[in-house]
């Protein structure tokens, strides 16, 4: 099926009426939980939706264990800020040219990773996303370093329905994409590629396209919600690209369920969700192990949790947490 | 220029001086990757186990500091094989559906839980006591006894570990399983315990490493992070699985990074790039030669 059949074949209303029903109830949210702080939870938890999503199609479907998608986030980021406050640009463009440029890195990554196996693969893109985190460290006197780097606004609006409303453009068109893709007969060949990459070239299968495109698509929307993510936090900082970020991106992904198109968009809902109720709850687990166990705890215990659910998951339930549970619910309503 | 020469001697020093530590991260990734063809993406965590045990040991328990890099060794030894025997067992037993895939997302999560686990225990950036204090002059170079002893007793262990792997009869069995796991598997070694060891012996290698550097670079959660990123870089230049070309690596790793901050000019920065020309080598041979360095080039069946 071509990218145009495969959009076609998701018209039929049968197939659209959960979707649809979801973002309008997803739209209806600034209105229904008003404009706090459950709305900005809600807006990180789409930030990271994108990025789960285009992971896992690299990594899930593709069988390239990217680890660049939060160092693609900072280039975005980093990109459209250092325009929009040197080169005083709208921060409407800052957003095209964070996208346009973390394009190119994946397509340079891309490009670079193309004769590796899946560890080498791994391992380039960690160094990749190390590399990015010290220059961005060090070059003080354009980024600011560490201490952090102030973004104008998009928006000269204190609302944060608008910028709710951006996200979850951004958000739909990432799920439309991806679903696209995957439907397609590049779908098909990008799993060809990740079960047996030689099979697959034999097949007539473009790997090196294929490869490339599954990269560069993912850098492009990385790059794009992190040019987002800066001018809504107004605050960037090598942190971006940090080890439990990413860690973050791949448990949403692996608790949803790799390799299926819905997994990691609840997987991020649901981790997000987790992560704000864990940090609330965080005096009372200290309380709890306090008396309990007299033992008090230095740090958070939120990324504890994380920890735990990922290697539980991957050990114990390798499909996921939560799409067995959807199958489940979706065979006993087919019969 | 005679002050440029002896810098240049002295960094060149320093530089043999830091590969033995990255040298000794790189051959335990390399006893592991060899024999069960996982990259151990949790090897900077065995790094902090090494270190924080020897910290708590020196600073909490008052335990002799020799005495307490030994018990760091046996924590590393002990955390690999439970670590093997937990989480990566279904794999050598054909239990998991995509290995590969499987032994990068397993060591990821363990490397993310133990991190994770160390930020709720103890976050705090502190580390031991020196094992030895003074210093030597080479020089215009002052090295501190700590590092000195560091590679000391890395090259010690990794001494002991070609010794072993040469001259002994379960060193050979280790070998035969890298080299022909159906055929050692047909000749009466049962892999999955060389399996098992081969784990356990690359973590406490790594522990080792950590325990030795915790008065030097501080023990903290993160403390692993970049020591295992060295030894991925190194491990791909040395070609994956060769343990001669991983300590060749890390010789060529340390001169890449001494020399590299000869010739950049802003000292502040030149620290800070440091871990970036490994890095970069990281990528320019891999583009070159995806193989690496010394890596054979397999061929596709």
């Amino acid at each position: 099926m071509s990218l145009a059949e495969a959009f076609r074949a998701q018209l039929k209303p049968r197939k659209l009426a959960l979707p649809i029903a979801v973002f309008t109830l997803l739209a209806s949210a600034p209105f229904t939980i008003g404009e706090g702080y459950w709305l900005h939870v809600l807006i990180f938890a789409m930030y990271y939706a994108v990025l789960a999503q285009f992971w896992n199609l690299e990594a899930g479907y593709t069988g390239q264990f990217s680890f660049a998608y939060m160092a693609y986030s900072g280039i975005g980021a980093y990109t459209s800020a250092l325009t929009v406050i040197h080169l005083k640009i709208s921060p409407a463009l800052g957003f095209l040219l964070g996208a346009l440029v973390a394009m190119v890195a994946g397509l340079f990554l891309g490009y670079l990773t193309l004769r590796m196996r899946a560890v080498y693969l791994a391992l380039t893109t960690i160094a990749f996303s190390e590399i990015m985190r010290i220059v961005l460290t060090a070059e003080y006197w354009l980024t600011r370093g560490a201490l952090g780097l102030s973004v104008p606004p998009l928006l000269s609006t204190p609302s944060k329905a608008p910028y709710f409303y951006i996200i979850l453009g951004i958000f739909a068109a990432s799920v439309v994409v991806v679903h696209v893709i995957v439907n397609s007969k590049y779908g098909l060949f990008i799993r060809a590629i990740r079960e047996d990459e030689h099979a697959a070239s034999c097949m007539g299968v473009n790997t090196v396209r294929y490869r490339v495109m599954v990269t560069t698509i993912g850098a492009l929307f990385s790059g794009l919600v992190g040019a987002f993510y800066a001018h809504y936090v107004l605050l960037i900082s090598p942190n971006m690209i940090v080890f439990s970020e990413m860690a973050k991106v791949i448990c949403m992904s692996v608790v949803g369920g790799m390799e299926t198109i819905y997994g990691p968009i609840i997987g991020a809902f649901f981790i997000q969700f987790l992560d704000e109720y864990l940090r609330t709850m965080n005096p009372v687990i200290n309380e709890f192990f306090k008396r309990t166990i007299n033992f008090t705890a230095k740090g958070e215990w939120r990324l504890l949790v994380f920890g735990a659910i990922l290697l539980a998951t991957i050990r114990l339930t390798p499909q996921g947490l939560i799409a067995p549970l959807v199958s489940r619910v979706a065979k006993r309503r087919g019969r | 220029m005679g002050g440029f020469l002896s810098y240049f001697f002295a960094q060149l020093l320093n530089a043999l001086i830091i590969s033995a530590i990255y040298a000794l991260m790189a051959v335990g990734l390399t006893l592991i990757f060899g024999i069960m063809k996982v990259i151990n993406f949790a090897h900077g965590e065995m790094y902090m186990i090494g270190g924080y045990t020897a910290y708590f040991l020196i600073t909490r328990a008052g335990v002799n500091p020799f005495a307490a890099l030994a018990i760091a060794a046996v924590a590393g030894l002990v955390f690999g094989a439970v670590v093997e025997r937990a989480f990566l067992r279904p794999m050598s037993l054909g239990r998991v559906e995509r290995p590969g895939e499987y032994a990068i997302l397993i060591t990821f999560a363990i490397s993310v839980f133990m991190r994770n686990l160390m930020i709720v225990l103890y976050p705090f950036s502190t580390g031991p006591p020196p094992y030895v204090v003074g210093k030597v002059k080479v020089g215009p170079l002052t090295i501190g006894g700590d590092r000195i002893l560091a590679s000391a007793v890395s090259i010690a262990v990794l001494a002991a570990l070609l010794f072993f792997l040469y001259k002994t009869w379960p060193g050979r069995a280790m070998r035969a399983v890298s080299q022909n796991r159906p055929m050692a598997s047909a000749l009466g070694i049962n892999p999955i315990r060389v399996d098992n060891w081969s784990f356990a012996l690359g973590s406490m290698m790594a522990a080792v490493a950590g325990a030795l550097m915790a008065p030097i670079f501080l023990c903290s959660p993160s403390m692993g992070a970049m020591p295992a990123i060295k030894g991925y870089v190194i491990i791909v230049l040395g070609g994956m699985g060769s343990i001669l070309g991983s300590i060749v690596g890390s010789v060529l790793l340390g001169l890449f990074e001494s020399l590299g901050s000869v010739f950049m000019p802003d000292p502040t920065r030149a620290l800070a790039y440091r871990d970036v020309y490994g890095l970069l080598v990281l990528v320019a041979v891999l583009l070159l030669r995806p193989y690496g360095l010394f890596g054979e080039r397999e061929r596709e069946a």
